[in-house]
């Protein structure tokens, strides 16, 4: 556990000058005022330029060593070239650590603790097992190769989360397994939720920090088994590299900042809207399942355009567009596809490419796996047949959470028929930015359910969703009193602590251990790819962290992968007959 | 709405959805509990055999999975292994509710003791994560 807290505090000191230099950069392309970014906010941005420049990397160079020296020479070219910013950056900061509570204080330690030890239990992740750590060690050793989907299908999801994680799984140290950054993001994101706590206690009553103070709950607590009736998260989720809570907890900041109240100046944007443009495009490099939350960035450029911006607008768009275009290369290179699996989008005839009865394979499954039916046969049922079997073998939290969010829906009908009959135009105009929130946000809830209904690609829309109403609630109904929510909220979290993580705390003796071993499939054989090289197959879709080049025995023989060339380096492509 | 009003509508309204929330549940652990099958007693029927801690080490011993350390079975039914990493494994799958339900459901189909079937998914594991370390012999 040490290990892993000593590597985030090395990736910390790594990605907060990026971050802040990123900032300063923004502020000077676009003009902006000065803001006081909370901390995490400076780190958040700083993964988002290091998820950057590892995707970048990757289609040239294996990612690792080199990489991270890169990444080191920009942060610390941002230190020198950057002081003045870095300075005051560190200075609020450490200011806003004084001011706050050191009771709060205390409690975000122990929850740091929390994490670095889920964080270091071994990962029973199927998927990562099946294509997490596989794909991560593809990339540590190889960088981006060619057709890889066509020894695993799955690799061809390419979430940037993996890339980065390439960059920071350290393997050149040859110390261990280091995929924790999940675990790192959760404390970025409850350090900048203690935030909103700290400013409840202070007396702030805007329903916008209440968001920020309760967003945290839901990932507090980590069950330890198959299922959960009160816990959404799975503790595999923070032990595993999944690209789940990532996306979902971006998602939630990009919904706090969009919804951020303005400063008081005329500035047609500020930094907090460019952050939102940006993170909705890392996001959707993380997962696709979070599509619809480019609404938001929609949004923000069409304010600017009929604001006759359309400089701003135009730099805004290519910015994204620049920044999502290495991880749509790799796509390309590693599928044949822009993006996978999107049959309809098939503009690439390479050599590489992987069949597109495959990719059609792949589109239904993901939609009849989370519904529990036949992965073979296309999934045709209606709606109203299949959503109410699906919602009755639900969890009972998962039943809440669905429920909250029609009680939310019907309450937001029943204000906009409200207003709307009262002809108070001026309350739509007034709260224009929160109605845009929420519809995109609902707007993604239907997205989940039409396309992949398994809760945990939803919880990113589906939380936010329902803490938003629960807090808009108790602002309407508490009014000045609402800062005493830090009371439920703070004895919550050390309830959870004290009492849920209580066992976990005895495993202290984890404190010095070893980073993990590197875990290995059950049985490996192997088959001749040419006269040099030879393909390991696993027969049980475990290929962890097997020698390379890998696959699983059943795509292997469905797929026939053999090399483009004669190396590895040159890529894969598919041997099957038809398409 | 005056505002102690609307204070009390909210913890009027809490505590509505609360209790709802709780019978809501309970119900459906009732509902669980109805759907469990219990099969009753049976006279005559087939006794199952109850082991003692030098039966189970004897079952482990005799296992293909063993490895070769040495093992103590408390009176609580916990167990020790004389080799460290492997009790850290122990414990691994002790405390993961996903291997439990695999020991459990070996259980269910080898009617042996719980001890056993954790120390061979245990070993099992043990063999991937350290096979450098296993000597050829136990391999």
């Amino acid at each position: 556990m040490l290990i892993i807290l000593l590597t985030w505090i090395c990736i910390t000191i790594l990605v907060y000058p990026a971050g802040v230099l990123l900032h300063t950069l923004l502020k000077q392309l676009f003009r902006l005022e000065t803001v006081n970014e909370h901390f995490s906010i400076h780190c958040i941005s700083g993964l988002l330029v290091t998820s950057f420049i590892s995707c970048l990397l990757c289609l040239f160079i294996p990612i690792g060593l080199i990489s991270n020296l890169l990444l080191s020479a920009i942060s610390l070219a941002g230190v020198v070239l950057n002081r003045k910013d870095t300075r005051n950056a560190i200075g609020n900061d450490l200011q806003r650590l004084k001011k706050g509570q050191w009771t709060i204080s205390l409690v975000l330690f122990a929850f740091v603790i929390v994490f670095s030890y889920l964080s270091y239990l071994p990962s029973s992740h199927y998927d990562d097992g099946l294509y997490y750590s596989t794909g991560i060690k593809w990339l540590q050793e190889y960088g981006t190769i060619k057709g890889l989907a066509n020894l695993s299908q799955r690799i061809g999801y390419n979430s940037s989360w993996h890339i980065l994680q390439a960059n920071f799984g350290f393997r050149f140290l040859h110390a261990g397994l280091f995929n924790d950054l999940n675990g790192l993001l959760i404390v970025y994101m409850l350090l900048y939720s203690a935030g909103g706590i700290n400013n409840l206690i202070k007396g702030n009553n805007s329903a916008h920090n209440c968001v920020r103070s309760m967003i945290m709950i839901p990932v507090l607590l980590f069950h330890f088994g198959a299922a959960s009736d009160i816990i959404l998260f799975n503790v595999n989720l923070v032990s595993s590299s999944s690209a789940d809570i990532p996306a979902c907890l971006i998602t939630w900041l990009i919904f706090m900042l969009f919804l951020k109240k303005r400063n008081d100046n005329q500035q047609a944007i500020q930094l907090t809207d460019i952050l939102v443009i940006l993170y909705s495009a890392w996001n959707l490099s993380i997962k696709l399942s979070v599509l619809p939350i480019v609404l938001l960035s929609i949004y923000l450029v069409y304010r600017l355009v009929i604001s006759r911006k359309f400089n701003v607008a135009v730099l805004l768009v290519l910015l994204s567009l620049i920044f999502i275009l290495p991880w749509l290369i790799r796509n390309i290179y590693i599928s044949g596809y822009l993006l996978f699996p999107f049959s309809a989008i098939d503009i690439f005839q390479v050599e590489w490419k992987l069949p597109l009865s495959q990719v059609k394979w792949n589109e239904n499954a993901v939609r009849a796996f989370a519904l529990g039916v036949d992965l073979e046969k296309p999934f045709n049922i209606p709606f109203t047949e299949w959503f109410p079997a699906w919602l009755g073998k639900a969890n009972f939290i998962q039943q809440v959470s669905l429920g909250l969010v029609m009680i939310a829906t019907v309450t937001y009908i029943l204000i906009v028929i409200r207003w709307s009959w009262s002809r108070s135009w001026n309350f739509f105009r007034r709260n224009e930015k929160d109605i845009v929130g929420l519809v995109t946000c609902f707007a993604g809830i239907l997205f989940w359910l039409y396309k992949a209904p398994d809760f945990r690609f939803g919880y990113g829309f589906i939380c936010f969703y329902c803490i938003y109403f629960i807090a808009i609630t108790s602002s309407y109904f508490l009014e000045d009193s609402l800062h005493y929510l830090f009371l439920p909220i703070a004895l919550y979290m050390a309830a959870v602590l004290i009492f849920y993580y209580k066992d976990r705390w005895m495993s202290a003796r984890l404190l010095f251990a070893k980073p993990l071993e590197y875990r290995m499939p059950v049985t490996l054989k192997q088959i001749p790819l040419s006269d040099k090289l030879h393909m390991n197959i696993v027969s049980q879709e475990d290929s962890w962290n097997a020698p390379l080049p890998v696959a699983n025995e059943q795509e292997f023989i469905m797929l026939k992968p053999g090399l483009i060339g004669t190396s590895i380096e040159q890529g894969f492509k598919s041997n099957k007959k038809g398409n | 709405m005056k505002k102690i009003h609307k204070l009390l509508v909210f913890i009027i309204g809490f505590f509505i959805i609360l209790i709802g929330l709780i019978i809501y549940r309970y119900e459906k652990l009732l509902e669980q509990t109805r759907a469990e099958v219990s099969f009753g007693r049976v006279e005559g029927g087939a006794t199952l055999k109850k082991y003692n801690a030098h039966e189970i080490i004897s079952l482990i011993r005799s296992s293909k999975e063993y490895l070769g350390d040495s093992i103590t079975i408390f009176d609580n039914g916990e167990m020790q292994s004389s080799n460290a990493k492997f009790q850290g494994t122990i414990q691994a799958v002790i405390h993961s509710g996903d291997n439990m339900s695999m020991v459990k459901s070996s259980m269910a189909v080898n009617r042996l003791p719980i001890q056993y079937n954790i120390y061979v998914l245990a070993a099992t594991f043990y063999r991937n994560q350290y096979a450098a370390e296993i000597s050829p012999a136990l391999k």
